[in-house]
Order: C-alpha cells, then sequence, then structure tokens
C-alpha cells in the first residue's frame, strides 16, 4: 500500500514539473492584461461621515477634528445623514441596487494616522451593489476612433478615511495630521472588466465627470479627493484569473494610464524571463514613472473584521417618497439626478451634429462644455466652428502655458465677442490665438476688440486700403507679374504671399486676393 | 448623624424644605462619611470642590430661585468609567491614570443637569473587566459588611464595586455604575443596595468607555427602589449622540404605593438553579417566591434553555469586542506613553504592555484570536448566533399564550466571598461564577434589577452590626422596608418565618424526581424495543440457518452415495482396494519368475563402453605415429638426396 502511496505522490509530482514547463514555455504565447479598479472619493460634505468636525482640505494642522476623531474613550459614532444621501446619488447614477440595509464594521489594523486602530467601513453588507458605468475610451493620439467599454460595479461602501503621516527622516519623527481622519469616502469596487491603462483612465475620468456632475465629490485628484488603487494581472485567453498586483493610491487621471501601462509591461516581462508575479501592493512612482513595491504592506495584514456595534443597520425607504429622521428615501434621492455625460455628449452629437471624438473632448472639459452652450445659444453660431475654436484653439494656447482649464479666467461675455470677431473674419485665428493668450493675463471686463485696438491687430477690410497694398506690391514685384500676365497663374498665390508679409497678416486675404485678381486682369 | 445619610431622595428634599438640612451642610456630611469610610477604598477621585459649587448652586436654586429640580442637593458617586469634563478618568488603569477629557458622558452631564452633586469617582476593576474590584490600580475595594479592619474581609463585587459601597456606606445617596455582564447588580446584591440594569439602549452610553459596546449600560445604584426609578427618570431617554439609544419617547417611571400583584405572572427560570449555588441563595429564593405566592402572584417553572451556554458565549464576545475596543490605547493621542523612541511599533508595545493589566491583555490577545479570519466564523459568528438564541429564550418566556411578566432569579450564586478565596481564583473563573446569573440579560438587552431580601447568616452577627453603627431593633426595619419594594410596599414580613419555603422545594423535588422517572421509563421502553428487535433478528437469521441445512440435507439424499450408504460404499471399494491388492502381488511374482540375460544389464554395457573409448584413444595414438613415422622417413631420403 504504502508503495502505491509514494508512485502516486511521483505522479503528482512530475505533473506538477510538466505544468511548470508548460507554463515557461508558452509565455512567449498571447497574454491578456485584466485590470480592476477600487476607487476612493471623498464625499463633499461640511462635516465628517461620523462626527460634526469640518470636513475641508486644507485647512489647519489638527484644526478639523472632532474627539471621536481622535478616538477620546466613550467617544461614539453618529452617522452623517448627508454621507447616506450622496453615496446612494452616486449609487442611482451607476445604476446600482441601492440595499434596504446596510450595515458597518471596524477594519483593525494599527497605524499612526488610524487613531482608534479600526476603519469603519462596510465590509459584509455595502450600501449599495451591482452597478456598471458606461463610457468611452478616447485618448487623442492614442486612439484613432472612441469605443465603448463598460466595467460592472460589484459595490459602493461607505467608510471613514483616515489622517495624514508625515515621516521626517532627518529627526527620525512622524507627525500625524487628523484633519482627515474621518472624513467620509465611498469606495467603488469594479470588477476586472477592463483591459488595459487607457481604458482604466476613461473609467476615472467619467466616474470623475459623473461625481462632479451629482456634486457627490469635488473630484480634485490632485487634492486626494478622488484616489484609485488599480488590480493588474496577466493571463493566457480563456484562463481563470491569475495571481494579481494592487497598485495603491495613484493621483491622476494620466498617472492611472500609466501605472497600470508600466505595470503590465512589468509583469509580462517578469513571465517572459520565467519568473512568477507575486500578490504585492506597489505604489506609483509619477517622476520616474515606475511601480514599486511598498514595503510596510509586505506583510499580508488579517484585518479582524468585527461588527461595529454602535452604530445600528442602516435602512432606507427604497419605495416610497416618505422620509424619516433616520430613513432616507431613495425615489425622492433618486429624483435629484442631473443630466448625466453621457446623455450631454448623446445630445452634443445629436442636437448639434459634433462628431462623437469632438463631443467626447467637449465633456470632459466642463469649462469648456460651458463656453460651448453659451456660445451656440441661440443658434447664431456654427457648433462645429466652435467646438474647434475651443478644443483646438484655447486648448492649446492654456496648455502652453501650462494652465489647467479649470482655472480659465476668460469670461463668457469676452469668448463671446472674441468668436463673432473670428466667425466674422474680422480678425484671422492667428490674432485668434493672440487675443486669448491676452485675455488670460487681463482684468475679466477687458474686452478683445480693446485689446486689438491697442496692439493693433485688426483686419484691414476697407477696399481702398486693400487697393493701394495691392498696386504696391504689383509694382514692387514686375517679374512675378509678368510670368502671371504669360500664363504662369502659380505665382498669384506668391503675390498674396508678399501682400500678407507687407500688411504683417493683418488683412483680410479673401478680399485681397479678389482685388489683386482684378487689379492683375486690368493690366 | 447616620441616619442622615440613609435618608432618601424623598426624605432629603423634605430636610431641605423643613431646613432640617441645607444642600452645602448635606453634600459636607457626605465628604465627611467618606473621609471615615476611606479605608473601603470605595473612591479613586473625592470632587470636593466640584461637590460644593453643585451644592451652592441647588442651594440657590432651593431658597432662592425657588425652581427645584429632581435631583437638586442629592449626593452622587460616579464610577471611574465615565467621562467628567476636567475630572480625571482613570478606568482604574495605567493607561489612563493621567487622563481629564474634555467633555461629560451624557449620563454625569443629565445629574448634573438635575441638580445632583458629585461626591467622587469609585472605584472598579481596570476597565470593568472583573467581579469583583479586586483589579485596580488604586488597591480593591472593600465590602462594608463584615468589615472590621482585619487582614480578611468580604469583596465589593464588581466591577463597579466602589458605586456600591459608597451607597452601602452612606457616602452618596446613589451611584452610577455600568453594567456589561452583571457589573451593577452583583455589587449591589454583595452591599445590600438596589441595583438596576436598564434596558439596552434606555441610557446613553456617550462618554462611558465602553468595554462590550453591544452589552455595557450604565446602571444605577441606590439605597431604595424609589431612588433607583428617581435617578433612572433623570438619565433616560433618547441621546443624538449614542445612535443605539431607544428613539422612543422615554415615559418616567412611578412606583405606586399600592397595586394589585394578583394580575402578575412571575416566571423561575429552572436552568438558574445551577452548581455552585449555595443553600442560602436557594432558600432565599424560595422565601421570596412563597412571599409572592401569598400575595396571588402567578408563579410558574420556566425555561430558557440555552442558560448553560450563556457565560461561554458572554465571553467570546466580551473578549473579541474588548480587542477592538482597546485598539485606541495607543499612547498617541491621550494615555500613556512611554519613552521608547526605536519605532512606532515599539512605542505601542511598551505603551500597551506597560498601561494594561494581565487581565486586559489577556483578553485582547484572546479576542484577537477570535477575530482572525480563519477563526471568525469558528467563534465569533457561532457566538452571535447562540446570542441571538438566547435572546430568543427570553422572548419566548416574556411573549406568547403562557407569557410571564416578570423572571425571579438569585443575583449572585453566593454571598460575598473573602477576598483571599476570591484572587486565588484565575479572573475568567472569578467571572464565570459571578456572572453566570447576570449575563443573559445583558446578552438578550433587556432589564434587570437587583434587590436586597436579607442578610447572609455568616455576617449578620450583632458585633458586626454594632461596628457599622446599625442597632438590632433596625434591622427588621430595614428588611422590610426593602421587602415591601418587593411585594410593592404591602406586606409586613417577619423574615424569620422561613417554613413555607420547604413545600415548594418539595414540590420541585418531586417534579424533578417524577421527570427523572418518566425519563427512565422512556429509556427501559426505548431499550427493550431496541432489544426486541435485535431478537427478532436472530431468530429470523436462525431460521435460515435451519432451512439451509434442510436444503443441504435433501440434495445430500438425492447423491449417491449419500450419507446412508456410505459405510457399504466404503466396505465395497475396501473389497476392491483388496482385490487390486492381489492382482498387483501375483503380478510381481510373475514378473521376479522372469530372468534377463546380462548382456542387457547396464553394468556389461557400461564395460563395453569403456572399452571402446580406450580404443578410440589407441587409435590415435597409433595415427599419430604412424605420420611420425612418415615424416622421419621423408626426411631422411631428403637428406640422403641432398648430400648425394
Amino acid at each position: 500500500m504504502k508503495y502505491i502511496g509514494v508512485t502516486n505522490h511521483l505522479k503528482k509530482c512530475t505533473k506538477v514539473i510538466s505544468i511548470k514547463r508548460d507554463h515557461s514555455t508558452t509565455t512567449n504565447e498571447k497574454l491578456q492584461s485584466v485590470v480592476g479598479l477600487e476607487v476612493h472619493a471623498q464625499l463633499n460634505t461640511q462635516s465628517k461621515l461620523f462626527s460634526g468636525a469640518q470636513n475641508t482640505f486644507g485647512g489647519l494642522v489638527n484644526n478639523c477634528v472632532s474627539l471621536f476623531d481622535a478616538a477620546i474613550p466613550g467617544t461614539l459614532p453618529v452617522l452623517n445623514r448627508k454621507c447616506v444621501e450622496l453615496g446612494i446619488l452616486t449609487a442611482l447614477a451607476l445604476s446600482c441596487k441601492v440595499n434596504e440595509v446596510s450595515s458597518f464594521d471596524r477594519k483593525h489594523y494599527f497605524y499612526a494616522d488610524l487613531p482608534a486602530g479600526y476603519q469603519i467601513t462596510q465590509q459584509r453588507a455595502p450600501l449599495a451593489s451591482d452597478g456598471v458605468i458606461n463610457f468611452q475610451v478616447f485618448t487623442p493620439g492614442v486612439h484613432k476612433k472612441p469605443y465603448n467599454k463598460s466595467s460592472k460595479i460589484k459595490q459602493i461602501q461607505l467608510e471613514q478615511d483616515s489622517g495624514k503621516s508625515l515621516h521626517d527622516s532627518d529627526l527620525k519623527r512622524s507627525l500625524v495630521d487628523l484633519n482627515r481622519a474621518g472624513a467620509p469616502l465611498i469606495e467603488l469596487v469594479f470588477e476586472p472588466d477592463l483591459e488595459d491603462g487607457e481604458e482604466a483612465a476613461a473609467l476615472v475620468k467619467e466616474l470623475l465627470l459623473i461625481v462632479q456632475r451629482l456634486g457627490a465629490c469635488t473630484g480634485r485628484m490632485e487634492e486626494g479627493a478622488l484616489r484609485v488603487d488599480a488590480n493588474v494581472s496577466l493571463r493566457r485567453y480563456g484562463e481563470p484569473l491569475s495571481t494579481r498586483t494592487e497598485i495603491k493610491n495613484i493621483g491622476s487621471v494620466r498617472g492611472v494610464a500609466g501605472a497600470i501601462r508600466h505595470e503590465i509591461e512589468r509583469q509580462r516581462s517578469v513571465l517572459e524571463n520565467g519568473g512568477k508575479i507575486i500578490n504585492e501592493t506597489r505604489s506609483w512612482d509619477a517622476v520616474n514613472k515606475v511601480t514599486v513595491a511598498m514595503r510596510d504592506k509586505e506583510v499580508v495584514q488579517d484585518y479582524r473584521y468585527m461588527p461595529e456595534p454602535n452604530l445600528p443597520p442602516l435602512r432606507v425607504n427604497l419605495y416610497t417618497r416618505e422620509e424619516t429622521q433616520d430613513v432616507l428615501s431613495v425615489p425622492l434621492i433618486k429624483d435629484r439626478i442631473p443630466e448625466l455625460p453621457e446623455d450631454s455628449r448623446k445630445k452634443l452629437i445629436e442636437q448639434f451634429s459634433l462628431r462623437p471624438e469632438v463631443a467626447i473632448q467637449l465633456v470632459n472639459e466642463p469649462v469648456l462644455l460651458n463656453y460651448f452652450h453659451e456660445l451656440t445659444l441661440g443658434n447664431t453660431r456654427s457648433p462645429t466652428k466652435v467646438a474647434n475654436l475651443l478644443l483646438n484653439d484655447l486648448l492649446t494656447v492654456l496648455n502652453k502655458r501650462k494652465f489647467d482649464v479649470e482655472d480659465c479666467v476668460i469670461t463668457i461675455r469676452q469668448i463671446r465677442e472674441l468668436t463673432d470677431m473670428l466667425l466674422n473674419k474680422h480678425i484671422n485665428l492667428d490674432i485668434c490665438r493672440k487675443v486669448l493668450d491676452e485675455l488670460l493675463d487681463s482684468a475679466n471686463n477687458t474686452s478683445p476688440l480693446d485689446i486689438i485696438t491697442k496692439k493693433e491687430w485688426s483686419i484691414v477690410t476697407d477696399e481702398e486700403e486693400i487697393t493701394k497694398r495691392c498696386t504696391e506690391v504689383i509694382e514692387n514685384n514686375p517679374k512675378l507679374v509678368k510670368q502671371y500676365k504669360d500664363g504662369k497663374v502659380k505665382v498669384f498665390k506668391a503675390l498674396l504671399g508678399i501682400l500678407a508679409k507687407n500688411t504683417s497678416n493683418k488683412i483680410d486675404m479673401s478680399i485681397a486676393a479678389a482685388k489683386m485678381e482684378e487689379i492683375l486682369k486690368k493690366l | 448623624m447616620n441616619k442622615l445619610t440613609s435618608y432618601t431622595i424623598k426624605e432629603v428634599h423634605r430636610a431641605y424644605r423643613d431646613k432640617l438640612l441645607t444642600p452645602t451642610s448635606f453634600v459636607d456630611l457626605c465628604l465627611q462619611k467618606v473621609r471615615q469610610t476611606s479605608e473601603l477604598n470605595a473612591f479613586v477621585n473625592i470632587t470636593e470642590d466640584v461637590a460644593e459649587n453643585h451644592a451652592i448652586d441647588s442651594e440657590k436654586r432651593f431658597y432662592i430661585d425657588k425652581k427645584i429640580k429632581p435631583l437638586d442637593g442629592i449626593t452622587i458617586a460616579i464610577k471611574d468609567n465615565f467621562c467628567t469634563k476636567n475630572v480625571t478618568t482613570t478606568c482604574a488603569s495605567e493607561m489612563l491614570r493621567n487622563f481629564v477629557p474634555t467633555y461629560d458622558a451624557t449620563v454625569y452631564a443629565k445629574l448634573i443637569n438635575n441638580g445632583a452633586c458629585l461626591i467622587g469617582k469609585s472605584n472598579l476593576d481596570e476597565f470593568a473587566m472583573g467581579s469583583g474590584t479586586v483589579d485596580s490600580i488604586f488597591g480593591p475595594t472593600r465590602n462594608p459588611w463584615g468589615y472590621n479592619g482585619e487582614t480578611d474581609w468580604r469583596i465589593a463585587g464588581g466591577s463597579s464595586g466602589g458605586s456600591a459601597v459608597a451607597v452601602s456606606s452612606g457616602a452618596c445617596i446613589a451611584a452610577i455604575g455600568s453594567d456589561t455582564g452583571g457589573s451593577t447588580r452583583n455589587p449591589a446584591a454583595l452591599c445590600g443596595v438596589v441595583g438596576i440594569k436598564p434596558t439596552y439602549g434606555l441610557v446613553s452610553r456617550y462618554g462611558l468607555i465602553p468595554l462590550v459596546n453591544s452589552m455595557d449600560v450604565p446602571g444605577i445604584l441606590a439605597r431604595n427602589i424609589d431612588d433607583a426609578a428617581e435617578i433612572l427618570n433623570c438619565i433616560a431617554g433618547q441621546d443624538d449622540l449614542d445612535s443605539t439609544t431607544i428613539k422612543r419617547k422615554y415615559q418616567p417611571i412611578e412606583i405606586q404605593e399600592n397595586f394589585n400583584l394578583s394580575n402578575l405572572r412571575i416566571g423561575i427560570p429552572s436552568e438558574y438553579y445551577c452548581e455552585g449555588m449555595s443553600e442560602e441563595v436557594i432558600d432565599t429564593w424560595r422565601w421570596v417566591a412563597d412571599l409572592l405566592e401569598n400575595e396571588k402572584v402567578l408563579l410558574k417553572s420556566v425555561t430558557l434553555p440555552h442558560t448553560s451556554v450563556s457565560i461561554a458565549v458572554y465571553s467570546i464576545l466580551n473578549q473579541c469586542e474588548v480587542a477592538s475596543n482597546m485598539a485606541r490605547y495607543d499612547g498617541l493621542e491621550f494615555g500613556l506613553r512611554t519613552n521608547e523612541d526605536y519605532s512606532t511599533e515599539e512605542l505601542y508595545a511598551s505603551s500597551r504592555s506597560q498601561g494594561f493589566n494581565n487581565v486586559v491583555r489577556s483578553r485582547i490577545f484572546a479576542g484577537n484570536y477570535f477575530l482572525l479570519t480563519r477563526n471568525y466564523e469558528k467563534y465569533f459568528l457561532k457566538a452571535l448566533k447562540l446570542r441571538r438564541l438566547i435572546a430568543n429564550d427570553f422572548n419566548n418566556v416574556f411573549n406568547g399564550d403562557n407569557r410571564v411578566d416578570l423572571l425571579l432569579t438569585p443575583t449572585t450564586l453566593s454571598d460575598a466571598p473573602l477576598y483571599g478565596d476570591f484572587v486565588s481564583k484565575h479572573n475568567r473563573d472569578q467571572c464565570a461564577l459571578q456572572d453566570y446569573c447576570t449575563q443573559p440579560a445583558n446578552m438578550a438587552g433587556i432589564p434587570a434589577v437587583s434587590i436586597p431580601i436579607r442578610l447572609s447568616k455568616t455576617t449578620t452577627t450583632t458585633e458586626i452590626l454594632s461596628k457599622l453603627n446599625i442597632s438590632i431593633d433596625a434591622l427588621p426595619q430595614k428588611c422590610q422596608e426593602l421587602l415591601k419594594l418587593v411585594a410593592c410596599n404591602q406586606l409586613e414580613v417577619d423574615i424569620d418565618q422561613l417554613d413555607p419555603v420547604a413545600i415548594s422545594l418539595q414540590q420541585s423535588l418531586q417534579i424533578s424526581r417524577k421527570l427523572n422517572e418518566e425519563y427512565e421509563i422512556l429509556k427501559l421502553k426505548h431499550k427493550n424495543t431496541e432489544l426486541q428487535t435485535q431478537i427478532d433478528r436472530n431468530s429470523k437469521f436462525l431460521d435460515n440457518l435451519r432451512k439451509e441445512l434442510n436444503c443441504s440435507r435433501c440434495s445430500l439424499a438425492s447423491q449417491t452415495p449419500n450419507p446412508e450408504n456410505i459405510q457399504d460404499h466404503i466396505k465395497q471399494m475396501k473389497q476392491r482396494v483388496l482385490s487390486y491388492e492381489e492382482s498387483c502381488n501375483k503380478a510381481t511374482m510373475k514378473f521376479s519368475k522372469l530372468s534377463v540375460p546380462d548382456s542387457v544389464l547396464p553394468k556389461a554395457l557400461q564395460a563395453q563402453l569403456s572399452a571402446l573409448n580406450t580404443l578410440h584413444e589407441e587409435v590415435v595414438d597409433w595415427r599419430q605415429r604412424a605420420d611420425d613415422v612418415v615424416f622421419t622417413r621423408d626426411a631422411r631420403e631428403m637428406f640422403n638426396r641432398l648430400r648425394r
């Protein structure tokens, strides 16, 4: 009997070995990357999730801290109704099923910026589950055409944020700021439905737009208001998911794309060299563009989850529009959902006949979208031309200055005036860009016309002046005129070029061309 | 003097109105009492200044504003695990020795708003983990009953022992304790005062440093039911700061002078009659039951089947929540912080090991073990399920057709143990024994009250009573008063009259005997049927065997040879064998007579063969010799020819 046992064992071993060999030989076959996201969004509320302390970014250090936030013994959590409202609003906008009863759990770990030694979260019964986010993937320069993608949402849960630790390595000291401790977060857990960084970035961008529209979150990633964790793994097509790594706390949309792209490449090269992916937590170094293993997360934590005994289960009314102090009405919250980015894009395409990629870009920049709507009001201006002006010229000027679109100071009145001048050909595109650049520096009541007059950029449309200038050019270039007269029509353009140069581009070229031809024919 | 500090709230207020006393003078009396009884170690911190300020405020309201609050000039003690603004709140732990809260617990705030005067913060087991008030960094609290300054004395019970002793010794009119597994009722019973554990959520826990959040309730200790009810009316009600408080508006309790007991149904849970319960306690239990029965109360035996597992379940849940609640004591924001600066982890470790005693640390360890992901379902989840069953037990008893209104049980299994005996046991065993009858109420969240019934025989010596300044004449009166409350001020009771108890004992004995017998009969019946089936099975088997035997017999009979003619057969065979042997002998004889020629015999043949061989060898020899001869002749001829 024993002998047989041993041979069986041997057989097993050989099997294992052969599988391993298979594995290493097939790494050259096509590997599919799988990406799933977990997003933490800070809720945009006056006070924190369980305390009355102010929920704000950039307050004086340790100044927005209640007794509860510092885990003073004897204090108890009191759930902030507004947080639940915003959580449900977000859940509904993402077509989640809001759970009639959800509950809170304690997640334990020791860290200096976690005063209670546990975080209150919703592990077992989340606020909402089973949602979906639909979005278009289109990165100019990467994709030629936009394509549709969707990712399922496993759950949305309410939880507390932690404080912030500052490590002073010179003094060997750590300092803790509890202003953020207890700030309300929703964690959105997405299924691993994505394939690369660009899709993930597009998802995050869409989510940002949605939460901003809802007013649920400021979406300021640079302030940490929305943080992304990405789970990345590689597998052969059709096989189950394999070991994944988690990239923690990515702080920008482009960072999401970069971090995931890098991580996929890293894993691919590890596998191709016969290595093995280990389950680890990594962070994104945005400066060196690499993901790095996080040292303090090496040990697998057992969070020792336990139901939070100080908070009764959270109940909501799913069916009627009746509300009480403790029970929110979900239908009432549903009534408050504004137009979502997806609808905006559809509208732009259907009502204004914009191309899909133009619509995506416009919706991605709420400030530009607002300009667009203002400028196309009353149907006097061509939507396509307006969109091009905003997306090509204004954006170029802003990018050159490294200005955020949000910080664009140009008023509606100014841009309206400028657009009209451009569309009516009082100025050309070149001047238009210059004016935009000037407007960024000037006071917001400066008129574009004033700038043009002051800088003498206005276009000459006066026929007499144009005739005079044309005649000058003709007189000074007898050779070219002779060639033209001999039938070399091509030189007409050269003459126009000279004219433009002489007048520093300030002349209406369409009128000038007509005049020039007229004069030449008369000769 | 002593009489004054044993007045009820109503009596004190009457004295204030009659100006026999003023709040300030009464507070002074109480403080004096505290100093006189300092040996008992009931207080961790005496708040003289606070008490005097409160007394002055009360006096103003009493005599100047004429707007009297329900607790004006009433002295109270608060267990030192309730936060009090600007007054240290230590939990009797090194960890919080210097912790000064910046806020008031809701219970304390409500008491002060109702005019109460805080005399001091009372002693407890560290973080309320215990049932004796022996594990405190300030030393144990001593039970005033039977205390004569000698080395061994009785424990106060716990963990709210300090509060119970403060009330019992007359240092204050009422005190606040906390009750997680019996921490208010246990010392109340051991110190002879009333202890109330309100319904979970009736009184706010805000500011109570938690032991087990899902079971903690602030408790009330007072010398009589009226005072206890008055205090409860002042502190109960919904609190926005505690989400687990009951939302329904609180209806103040009024204790009527007369009410009909005959509508009352009282249950006696059979499971509470347990191993280790002293004869005296059982005796008293029966005595009260009879007392009530005489008042036409409908008494019936009820069952709470999960009582026996309750203490184990309680222990698991307790340790899990303790592990979680204690995680915040890391020395960073508040509390003890050692000078360890190697790393944050080292700082945590050294602060926590210095800040907590062994009991706290071991509960943290056990709790963290139970909460590990791999153990969660095995222990914590199971404990939660059992807790539900325990709560359901109570639900079943209090609802349905066969319901009762109240349960009558003892609070403790015995009278107050001696300190020496008590501390020789492990904390876990202390609690398992002391909390047996009390913790199920915490698991179910239901209210409970412990009422002193009579003095333990071991402690009611005249000597002790005189030491406590209680005259023997006053004793029956006092007990009578307490009993009046039990029977709602209706009874004139002689506490020495104990005989009717025997009847109920006999009854229950008979019932249990009968049950036992029935059970035995059932067991026998069961055995009987089992045996019967075995017998049936065996006889069937035997039948089968028999049938088989018959069958084989028949088949044998039809064969030849068969057992009947086998002998003949053998005889025939033997004869045949004999005849064969005969013919065989004949044949040998015949054979031996025949002559064989020698040449055919093997020996002759062998000799011929060897002769043949030697001839062969000779032939070879001769042939070789012939060759040699030919060769020499040739050689000679050649030689001759050459010579020529």
